[in-house]
């Protein structure tokens, strides 16, 4: 058995290595495949003269392909993803902020969404066919009907122009964006400029993890011993809980694609609340054609989303000792 | 997953199939309503552009010869205007057509290529299947929306473009859900004695295993759909779709960029909702078809 965990440990880690290279292959690619010449491209008509210079000379575009390709890497692997045409400072620095302003956003969200999933839908999957089960199913799955931009204007509409309550967008009052991180975690203005597309966040994906939880559980409700234990004479709230935490593995799996697509989602709603995150980053990055700033934004979600991949995978194997690792 | 037994031996039956799987749809309350919203929708979609309304890109004026900005619905603009002067109705009415063509050719597509490389996978195993599955696991790997936008800063921004880019990182769920019915259906009897009779391996997959897999096809084909249209709304909702096609995203992007939003509450709502009936109706006939299959699964059918 510890063989194959071992074994399972290495072909993942392996897997993971072999996706990055991948990515990096295809930004590589892309990057050249763009129309039009791609130094031409990269060294845009916004640089000053040196700049461009140090672009060349940094990427080594002066060089044949294979040793660009390998300068590539090794500059992306220490972090150095070159020179924004927009903002004519390293990529880095604008990237690495954002990234830590969408996860303040998607950490707490997804979290929530899980353990709200978990207990909503075991309890009304344990109600199966009565009147909560019936309106506490039908109101998340119609909202997942409704695209997360549009949620997110209504939501913008009701509480931020109607009501006034909330803020219309971005992530503090101007002047103030400078903070460091626990500055503003620590603020309660903070957290009003958080809240809408928090709950955008919350409320878009609710609704799939919930229906999953609520169609383990009914399942799990004829197991043996879900009756053995009613009628041991438990209390039917504690058999429920004996068996929601059963049925909690699915979850867990389904994680796994869930952190690529709420990485998508968040996109959409950083461009409704102006959140300064990565995904309005590389919205702006693509619409201003500056391909550095785009290429980096997209390396690092994607990282990210391979690297949960890796942690839920490992988590997985981890809480389920039944799972044989031989396969894949 | 699905109940094959029926159909084992009179395998190209692909038609009777989808029918039988798909009648259920009809007879469910909330299908025959979804079924009801589509059929008006694929209506509006083909005859919209003919009907005697403005081009979606037409300036409207008052009836005092002024450009008709920000109307609110009236008998002369119903549904309103917008901040340029378009009318609202004329755009929402030209803009299902945008969303039927992207939904109906991004799910053609992902289907095609999906059903494609799963049903090789799976038929032929060994080799084959793990450069395949690979391959899977890395589009699997890929975040959706972030990729779409990288290949369209490239690419440029279109309705070909959209529904390619949608193929192109959508066919990987369908490429797995066909492997895994094709792993299963590969060893039936019916298989085993058409190999025996020396029917070619292209012939056994797509003539003898394929009608097999059409309720999964459709079940997929209509998530396709649905995926398109989103993905469409959203690219152009952030900026990113054609500027020349009217679509609903499009006139979201416009009516929040314009900073009309609260004042311009028609042309908000409009196309909003209408979006949304058609990915509502489009998810209750993904569901009911998805019921219909697990319910067959467990012989209930």
């Amino acid at each position: 058995m510890s063989n194959s965990l071992t074994e399972f440990l290495v072909r993942r880690l392996v897997s993971f290595v072999f996706m990055l290279f991948f990515l990096l292959t295809a930004i590589f690619v892309l990057f050249r495949v763009m129309p039009g010449d791609p130094t031409a491209m990269l060294v845009s008509g916004r640089l000053t003269e040196e700049s461009r210079q140090a672009m060349l000379e940094n990427f080594g575009l002066n060089r044949p392909l294979h040793e660009q390709y390998i300068v590539f890497i090794r500059n992306v692997l220490q972090g150095d993803f070159g020179i924004s045409f927009f903002y004519r400072e390293p990529v880095a620095d604008v990237i690495f902020p954002s990234l830590v302003n969408t996860l303040m956003i998607m950490l707490p969200a997804l979290t929530l969404v899980m353990i709200i999933a978990y207990f909503w839908g075991s309890v009304v999957g344990w109600n199966k066919g009565t009147a909560l089960d019936r309106w506490g199913t039908y109101i998340p799955v119609s909202l997942r009907a409704v695209p997360h931009f549009i949620l997110g204007l209504g939501l913008l509409i009701v509480f931020s122009y109607n009501l006034g309550w909330l803020p219309t967008g971005g992530m503090g009052p101007i002047g103030g964006a400078d903070k460091s991180v626990l500055e503003r975690l620590t603020s309660p203005t903070f957290y009003k400029y958080a809240a809408l597309p928090f709950t955008t966040a919350l409320l878009h994906y609710i609704a799939d993890p919930m229906m999953l939880m609520r169609n383990n559980i009914i399942g799990e409700r004829e197991k043996d011993y879900v009756e053995l234990h009613r009628l041991k004479g438990l209390h039917p709230r504690q058999v429920r809980r004996r068996a929601a935490r059963n049925s909690m593995l699915p979850l867990l799996t389904w994680l796994t694609p869930m952190i690529g697509i709420a990485f998508g989602g968040q996109i959409l709603i950083e461009v409704v609340f102006s959140w300064p995150g990565i995904g309005r980053e590389l919205v702006l990055a693509a619409q201003r054609q500056d391909m550095p700033v785009a290429q980096a934004a997209f390396f690092m979600v994607a990282v990210i989303v391979l690297l949960t991949n890796l942690v839920v995978d490992l988590a997985y194997g981890y809480f389920d000792p039944r799972i044989s690792y031989g396969k894949t | 997953m699905i109940n094959v037994q029926k159909y084992s031996d009179t395998a190209s039956r692909a038609r009777r199939i989808a029918w039988d799987f798909f009648a259920p749809v009809f007879e469910d309350r909330w299908g025959k309503f979804a079924m009801t919203i589509l059929g008006i929708y694929v209506l509006i979609g083909i005859v919209g552009p003919y009907m005697p309304i403005p081009g979606p890109f037409e300036y409207l004026q008052t009836s005092s010869g002024q450009y008709a900005q920000l109307e609110p619905p009236s008998s002369e603009f119903p549904l309103g205007t917008t901040y340029l002067g378009y009318g609202v109705l004329s755009q929402t009415i030209h803009s299902f057509r945008t969303s039927l063509t992207v939904g109906v050719l991004s799910a053609v597509l992902v289907v095609a290529i999906g059903v494609n490389i799963g049903l090789v996978s799976g038929y032929y195993g060994g080799k084959v299947d793990t450069v395949l599955m690979g391959l899977t696991d890395m589009a699997y790997g890929l975040p959706f929306y972030p990729m779409a936008i990288i290949l369209i800063a490239i690419f440029g921004s279109g309705l070909y473009t959209i529904a390619a880019v949608i193929a192109l990182l959508f066919w990987r769920s369908v490429a797995r859900v066909t492997r895994s019915e094709a792993l299963s259906l590969r060893e039936r009897e019916f298989v085993k004695s058409a190999k025996a009779a020396g029917s070619s391996d292209v012939k056994i997959m797509y003539y003898h295993l394929l009608p097999n897999l059409v309720p999964l096809i459709l079940i997929y084909f209509v998530f396709a759909i649905t995926w398109g249209i989103l993905l469409e709304a959203s690219l152009s909702f952030i900026g990113l779709g054609d500027p020349d096609t009217v679509s609903w995203g499009l006139m979201l992007h416009e009516v929040f960029g314009s900073g009309e939003l609260t004042r311009a509450w028609w042309w908000v709502i409009v196309p909003s909702f209408t979006l949304w009936l058609f990915i509502w109706s489009l998810y209750v006939v993904a569901r009911t078809l998805e019921d219909n299959a697990t319910v067959s699964a467990k012989g209930g059918a």
